[in-house]
């Protein structure tokens, strides 16, 4: 993405360079196009002047040329005319000849006035004056005499040079023309004297087209200096006056007479400069010089660079905005594309912000460096850094962690990730050092934040403090400690297996027990340690033990270091992994050999009792030894308890009756004795059918047959089992009992001792038992112990038969001992009693034993006590019995001898996972509970319980360490409440969102009731959600989701929001409306934003108080939602104006008479409003789907007339009025596309509305229109045909009546001018008349034109500023010197609506009126002023003037209608009928005010127009 | 040598009287000894393009200006300005347009056709001199026609 943006900035780059490269190279061009045509123009006006002036000089010098042949040319017919020179003939003659004289004077005149020259004269040829017309010429100069001479000399027609006259103080000019009489011989000179004034210097100074300072000169070289010849243009009195000495070069006309010809540049004698064209008039000295300044002809080029350049700089404007716009249009591109990227990058910013903060582990991102760039809040906890400090800081610097064993540096995590690529997780044990030192053993891992191409570009750390775990951990191992050192120590011999059988452990007691080390016992298979046929059975219990899983009571005889044995009974379990694998058995065994021996003492001694009067009696048998019958006599049958016969009479049948143990020494005897001699003998045991064995004596005697071989033995059996038992019990008297270590005494019923062992002696400290026997039992025990203790024993013996107890005794020397003594009555065979027999043994020992335990037990309690876990013992009840100081101060000094349960939180879970341990399906387990504290106070307890078992391994009850966890708990419940919340915000919809928060908030509070709303904009509550409940409950009689600001009352929660703090109280509510639901106790907390309160949390009526952790959770809850819900909230106000515009659209779309349709691409309708259902009369499920010209038309496409039609080419807005037939209508259509964001065209919206109304009232008004038309046109044929009509009488006037006169002007005019010599003074007068009234016709007739043209022209109206077009005619009327005689006062005019022209003219005749009127007065005074109606502006023309008679005011205004004789004031009298023609056409009137020589007023009023 | 053969100026007039002012007018400014009359737009067109009465005139060439009235017998003098100015031939030479009024609507058509400038013949005959004389002028002696012209 990056990549793309960055090549299409690139591309628009390279656009943007282009596009500067082509605007400058346009430019370049454009200027360079501009300057060539520039050069080119100035080329071609020069050329252009060049040729003028060329033109204008060669013309110049050719009429001179021609002139001065002209004039030579009357010169030489004067004087070549026989008739003069017949006539100077005579006259020289006789010069008195006044006649002839007469008459070359009266021919003269009409000579010198036809051809405009100054004077005739005669010269004689030596130039003297002879005779003159003007008679105040009475000789000739010397330069002209000169002349005379010359042209006499040279006989030729000369003409002189310009010369000044000093008689008339003028120049002049002669052609001199020699007369010559019939023999050639010159007889006089004419002198034609001309004043170049009349013809020749207007001739120079004519310019045939209009310039400002153009003109034409003529010059000769006057020795070093050139002399002008004309008066000049410039300059006044400049004919042989200015002279400009040859040195100034650059003057033209020192180059025209220094020899140049054609164009040059110079500047001329005002120092101007010029360009001139320089020509030689031939024939004469003179240099003719057509000059014309150079500003005027770069005046010409002035205009034409101006617009060059402006047409440039336009160009240039153009590119540079095009330039800008296509500029602007890429920058807008750009900043749009970068506009998208950076919002897109926002929102990917924020959703992975608000995710890495609210996520509960710590999370640190850094860059490829390793300096970190995220931090967030978790972390900055464990860290100690704040987020803003941390960011670019290595993370090494953050992030110290080491190894907690060895305290050795960790490496930086990062830099693993950035080595190996790899997510990784860090070693355990790790510690970080926060910034404040503090040691947090964390687990973490590390992950390589890739970019889309893979590459690494950063690191994202997520670790968590493992504090509680760690220490969870270490309780653990400490607990598995404690009982291990209880085993350790513990009395009871343990050993550990493991499934081979091999000796895994075994402890203390154990070892001392059996006299080996620890290392003789180690791994050694435990077979070994047992006696006789103890391994072969211990191999057979094995397996089953592994299958069972436990073991109680199994006796094993194990065998001592030092040879002697032992019976042990084991207890035990196994130990299994979690899998449920073997892992090692667990078990303890008791030493119960002094046990089982007295117990086998006790029974042997029982028998012995039991011997007595049973009858004994032979069998007979007969040993067939050859044959081996045996021949019994005697019912053995009966005697061994089987039927008649039963026995077999083989012998074998005998011996496999035969005890095992004898059995082999008779089937020995069997083969001695068929050789041997020697009488049997023997006793042994032979079964009884019951099982038991009878003790036989055998005594046998031979039969010898006749070799002296036994044949056969003949025997008798004694069952001497009675004796035999007796015997034993005898033997046991004296032996076993005698040897038992128990003490053994036996007393009659009175009390006198009849019998006691060894035992009994030593232990009461007698030598030997005559000490005792025949002493009353009394002798071992103090008068007390006889009270208290033996005379209620041997009463129970007496009444149960036999009892065990404790029994207090003394020694011979008094010494006191405690035995445990059990007492059997004694009774003979007809069941009456006669005797005490009983045994003891001394305890006391024991009991000291079990002191030392105590004492042992106490230092552990001691040990336990100071443990701050809380350690905890019950019974099978679950009755507490034990409790460390820690479990006291927890549930309170009283808790021993209570039950357990009494401190549950009611919690049926907890029960049912102890019940496993007292049930023995579990040995540990480990529970956390709610318990109440002694306080009253609920806290969490996390239990680890072992149950406590008894040798049988029955559960006697239970050891349990627990630990307070409420508050990590609760730490973990936030996180919980704060992870669930973000999780709410991310995926549940907006709709449910407020709900599902309330929902968890309330279970996060243990509030049954609450309130979670937002403050919208208007700054009322909504409450999107509350608990059901309350609604359901809630009586109040207006329900509602919104609380508008005014109406919050006084509540809990308006305080809370308005104060902008937590409101919170544990007693009932006061502050509620009618029938809400009660309140008892509750928190108002205001969500914050920045300080700004956006919404609302409210719980309530929890089971018990409310506590600030309590608040402080809500207040957390709602920090972590403010900006989650704020932007929700936000999204939601966007969202609601949309469903807010897409309700009201919906609405119009409904409301609306036109027939509206939403068509898919493929023009399938999939909306349509009701105006179309009503219209089509279909229900909306009929049209929806279908096709609109379907539905209008009844076609399969739209017809070619709909827009719809034109809609796929053109992809754009169309509509067409088309009449639908099926319908009947006439409809205006439009289509409108909607492209989505791809410009793809997705929906069109389809509009028709039903103009048939319209349509009618169209046609019926175009109709009306129509007619109207045609009358307009017939008027205006009517109209423009009067026009036409009075246009050509106009015409006719203009042009027919202007021929005669202007032939009647012209000729009279020629007649003046030609003939004037020929008329009288009063021809001449009559002439004038004629010429002046011809003008005056003219000017009549000009001036009805105009006004003709007045009615007829069309007005171009614009906005006039009056007072200026005013004073602008008023200075044109004028010039400064009637200025002076003028006072003209202008007052402020308003601005008026007209036609320019035409009102210009108002001014013109009304200004010029005034002007004309106030001539006879000293002073004019004119003032122009104006007022201001309501609907017109008036203005007007005062004057101090001539006046008029006021009775004569109508006729003011009339055409040729004058109030003045000519005489007094020229003027036709069309003036003011203009001014009332042009104001009335404008819609104004016009009046006058006056009094005759008082002055006049004339005003005008213009309607003021509107728009 | 023909008398018209050496014609300068072309004068296209009815009205003899404003024809000879208009000589005269001329004349004042020596520019009378190449004038040419002809009183209505078929003897002008003949005149121009050498036939008829005219058929003899050489060189058929070295005309300067025409000085021309709208209000002409037989064929009026927009006709003549119009075949004048669609002939290649005479296209390029200068007519002037003379009438007795500024208000002539033919002015407008007469420049739509082509006419190089227009003179309206005023009452006063100074006025009408000096017109005449600077139209003329200017034609006569400024303007340098296109070589190569008749």
């Amino acid at each position: 993405m990056r990549d793309s943006t960055e090549e299409k900035q690139r591309n628009s780059f390279f656009k943007k360079q282009y596009l500067l490269i082509y605007a400058a190279v346009f430019s370049v061009l454009v200027v360079v196009a501009g300057y060539l045509y520039y050069s080119t123009e100035v080329k071609a006006v020069k050329k252009e002047k060049n040729d003028e002036l060329h033109a204008i000089t060669k013309l110049k010098s050719g009429q001179i040329t021609q002139w001065i042949k002209e004039r030579k040319a009357d010169a030489a017919v004067i004087s070549g005319s026989p008739f003069f020179i017949d006539a100077i003939e005579q006259w020289l003659n006789n010069r008195n000849t006044l006649r002839i004289k007469e008459d070359i004077i009266d021919r003269f005149i009409p000579l010198k006035e036809n051809f405009g020259y100054e004077d005739i004269l005669i010269a004689s040829p030596k130039g003297d004056l002879l005779l003159s017309l003007d008679p105040e010429i009475t000789g000739f100069d010397t330069a002209t005499s000169m002349k005379i001479i010359e042209a006499v000399k040279k006989q030729e027609i000369t003409l002189t040079d310009f010369y000044f006259c000093s008689t008339h103080n003028k120049v002049h000019l002669d052609i001199i023309a020699p007369v010559v009489s019939e023999n050639d011989k010159p007889i006089t000179v004419l002198v034609l004297r001309i004043d170049p004034n009349d013809y020749l210097y207007p001739l120079i100074l004519s310019w045939p087209a209009p310039s400002d300072s153009a003109e034409t000169l003529i010059v000769r070289r006057d020795n070093e200096s050139v002399l002008f010849l004309n008066e000049l243009r410039h300059r006044k009195n400049t004919a042989l006056l200015l002279r400009i000495p040859l040195t100034e070069k650059a003057v033209p006309a020192v180059q025209a007479v220094t020899g140049t010809e054609g164009i040059i540049e110079g500047k001329d004698y005002r120092g101007v400069d010029v360009l001139a064209d320089i020509q030689p008039v031939p024939g004469t000295p003179w240099f003719m010089i057509a000059k014309v300044d150079s500003r005027e002809i770069f005046s010409q080029l002035y205009y034409r660079t101006t617009v060059t350049v402006l047409f440039s700089a336009l160009l240039l404007i153009l590119v540079g905005t095009g330039v800008a716009w296509r500029y602007r249009s890429l920058q807008r591109d750009i900043y749009k594309d970068l506009f998208l990227k950076e919002k897109e990058l926002r929102e990917t910013h924020e959703e992975f912000r608000t995710t890495l903060y609210s996520i509960g582990d710590a999370v640190i991102t850094t860059d490829i460096k390793g300096n970190v760039r995220n931090i967030n809040s978790i972390a900055e906890q464990l860290t100690g850094w704040k987020e803003p400090d941390a960011r670019g800081t290595p993370l090494q610097e953050i992030f110290s962690i080491i190894n907690e064993e060895t305290r050795e540096s960790v490496e930086d995590p990062v830099q693993r990730v950035l080595r190996e690529g790899l997510i990784i997780g860090l070693a355990n044990h790790t510690l970080l050092i926060s910034k404040e030192g503090k040691e947090i053993p964390i687990a973490d891992s590390g992950s390589p934040i890739r970019n889309e191409k893979g590459e690494i570009i950063g690191v994202v750390l997520v670790f968590q403090d493992q504090t509680y775990e760690r220490a969870a951990q270490k309780m653990l191992k400490e607990s598995e400690q404690r009982f291990r050192l209880l085993y350790e120590q513990s009395p009871a011999p343990y050993q550990s297996l493991d499934e081979e059988g091999n000796i895994l452990d075994v402890n203390n007691a154990w070892l001392e027990t059996l006299g080996y080390k620890r290392s003789e016992v180690i791994g050694k298979w435990f077979g070994d340690f047992l006696a006789s046929d103890g391994p072969a059975l211990f191999r057979e219990r094995f397996s089953q033990f592994k299958s069972l899983g436990e073991v109680h009571g199994v006796e094993f005889e194990m065998k001592r270091k030092d040879g002697n044995t032992i019976i042990v009974s084991f207890e035990g379990g196994i130990g299994c992994n979690k899998k449920g694998d073997f892992l090692q058995t667990h078990c303890v065994f008791t030493n119960i050999t002094e046990r089982k021996r007295t117990e086998d003492a006790l029974r042997k001694s029982e028998e012995r009792f039991r011997i007595a009067g049973k009858a004994a009696y032979d069998l007979l048998y007969e040993w067939d030894v050859t044959s081996d019958s045996l021949e019994w006599f005697g019912d053995i049958d009966s005697l061994l308890g089987y039927g008649k016969g039963e026995i077999s009479r083989d012998i074998n049948a005998w011996l496999s009756l035969i005890h095992e143990e004898d059995r082999g020494i008779l089937e020995n005897a069997v083969e001695i004795h068929r050789t041997s001699t020697e009488p049997i003998k023997y006793e042994y045991r032979i079964r009884h059918k019951d099982g038991t064995y009878k003790y036989w004596i055998d005594h046998g005697l031979p039969l010898f047959d006749d070799k002296g071989r036994p044949s056969k033995w003949v025997g008798v059996c004694t069952d001497v089992t009675e004796r035999k038992l007796a015997e034993e019990t005898s033997k046991m008297l004296s032996s076993g009992v005698e040897q038992s270590t128990e003490g053994m005494a036996i007393a009659s019923l009175e009390g006198n001792l009849i019998f006691v062992n060894k035992a009994w002696c030593r232990m009461h400290g007698y030598k030997s038992s005559d000490e005792l026997i025949g002493k009353n039992l009394a002798i071992s025990h103090t008068q007390e112990q006889l009270e208290n203790e033996v005379k209620p024993f041997n009463e129970k013996v007496m009444e149960l038969g036999a009892y065990s107890g404790e029994v207090g005794h003394i020694t011979e020397d008094g010494r006191p001992f405690l035995t445990f003594m059990t007492t059997t009555l004694l009774k003979d065979k007809q069941g009456n009693p006669y005797a005490l027999a009983g045994t003891a043994n001394d305890i006391t020992e024991r009991k000291q034993a079990e002191k030392i335990f105590r004492d042992l037990s106490l230092k552990q309690e001691a040990i336990l006590a100071s443990v701050p876990d809380i350690i905890m013992e019950v019974d099978t009840n679950k009755v507490y019995t034990w409790a460390n100081q820690a479990g006291k101060d927890f549930f309170g000094e009283d808790v021993i001898g209570k039950e357990a349960s009494y401190f549950f939180e009611g919690e049926q879970k907890t029960y049912d996972t102890v019940q496993r341990l007292f049930g023995g399906s579990e040995d540990v387990i480990y529970v956390e509970s709610w318990q109440r504290r002694k306080n009253g106070e609920k806290r969490l307890l996390a239990w680890w319980c072992k149950a406590l078992k008894d040798e049988n391994g029955n559960v006697t009850g239970a050891i349990s360490t627990a630990r307070d966890i409420t508050e990590r708990k609760r730490d973990e419940e936030k996180l919980f409440v704060h992870n669930k919340i973000a999780h709410i915000f991310l995926s549940i919809p907006d709709d449910e969102i407020f709900n599902e928060v309330l929902k968890v908030v309330l279970e996060a509070m243990q509030s049954p009731f609450g309130v979670f709303g937002y403050i919208d904009e208007d700054g009322a509550l909504v409450v999107p959600t509350m608990t059901r409940q309350i609604w359901d409950k809630c009586q109040v009689p207006d329900k509602t989701f919104v609380f508008p600001r005014d109406k919050w009352g006084h509540s809990s929660w308006p305080k809370a929001i308005r104060e902008k703090r937590v409101i919170y109280s544990n007693e009932p509510s006061i502050h509620i409306p009618q029938g809400h639901v009660g309140i008892q106790r509750q928190i108002s907390l205001p969500i914050f934003l920045k300080e700004k309160v956006i919404g609302l949390f409210q719980v309530a009526n929890k089971e018990k108080d409310y506590t600030q952790a309590d608040i402080q959770l809500l207040q957390e809850i709602a920090e972590r939602i403010a900006p989650v819900l704020d932007s929700r909230l936000k999204r939601e106000q966007a969202e609601e104006a949309v469903k807010r515009t897409a309700k009201e659209w919906e609405t119009t779309f409904d409301s609306t008479k036109e027939l509206f349709m939403l068509l898919d691409k493929d023009y399938k309708i999939i909306r349509a409003n009701k105006a179309t259902s009503e219209f089509l009369g279909m229900p909306f499920e009929k049209i929806i789907g279908n096709y609109c010209f379907t539905l209008m038309h009844g076609t399969n496409e739209p017809p070619p007339e709909c827009p719809l039609a034109r809609l796929w080419k053109s992809r754009s807005h169309e509509d067409s009025e088309l009449f639908i037939k099926e319908h009947n209508i006439w409809a205006s259509v439009s289509v409108d596309p909607i492209f989505n964001k791809q410009g793809e065209l997705v929906q069109i919206v389809h509009i028709i509305e039903d103009i048939t109304g319209r349509k009618k009232t169209d046609e019926e008004i175009r109709k009306l229109n129509e007619e109207l038309e045609q009358r307009v046109m017939e008027r205006t044929a009517q109209l423009e045909a009067a026009n036409k009509e009075l246009e050509s009488f106009s015409y006719s006037v203009s042009h027919d009546l202007r021929a005669p006169l202007r032939a009647i002007a012209g000729f009279s005019e020629i007649l003046l001018r030609k003939y004037s010599a020929m008329l009288d003074d009063e021809g001449k007068r009559i002439c004038s008349i004629i010429s002046g009234n011809t003008q005056k016709m003219g000017q009549l007739i000009d001036e009805i034109l105009a006004l003709s043209r007045l009615g007829r022209t069309e007005m171009y109206l614009s906005s006039i500023d009056m007072k200026s077009m005013a004073k602008e005619v008023y200075n044109e009327l004028t010039n400064p010197e009637m200025q002076k005689r003028i006072d003209i006062q202008l007052g402020d005019l308003p601005k008026a609506n007209g036609d320019p022209v035409l009102l210009k003219q108002v001014w013109v005749n009304l200004i010029s009126n005034s002007l004309k009127f106030t001539s006879h007065r000293k002073r004019g005074v004119i003032s122009v002023t104006s007022r201001k109606d309501e609907d017109q502006a008036v203005y007007c023309v005062k004057d101090n003037g001539a006046g008029f008679n006021m009775k004569y005011k109508d006729k003011l205004f009339g055409v040729f209608q004058r109030l003045h004789s000519e005489k007094e004031f020229p003027g036709t009298g069309v003036g003011l009928a203009i001014v009332q023609r042009i104001v009335r056409r404008h819609g104004g009137e016009v009046w006058a005010e006056g009094e005759v020589n008082q002055g006049a007023e004339f005003c005008f009023s213009l309607p003021k127009r509107k728009g | 040598m023909n008398q018209f053969d050496a014609v300068e100026i072309l004068i296209v007039e009815d009205n003899p009287n404003d024809a000879e002012l208009t000589i005269l007018a001329l004349k004042e400014q020596n520019l009378a000894n190449k004038i040419y009359v002809v009183e209505d737009g078929e003897a002008a067109l003949d005149f121009i393009f050498c036939r008829g009465q005219f058929a003899e005139r050489k060189p058929c060439s070295a005309m300067k200006v025409i000085f021309l009235d709208l209000k002409l017998p037989k064929v009026s003098g927009l006709e003549v300005l119009k075949e004048l100015k669609s002939n290649e031939k005479t296209r390029k030479l200068p007519v002037v347009i003379v009438t007795s009024s500024r208000e002539d609507p033919d002015i407008q058509t007469a420049y739509d056709l082509g006419a190089n400038s227009y003179v309206v013949k005023p009452v006063q005959f100074d006025e009408f001199r000096q017109a005449m004389s600077n139209a003329g002028l200017f034609w006569l002696l400024i303007n340098q026609p296109p070589k190569g012209n008749f």
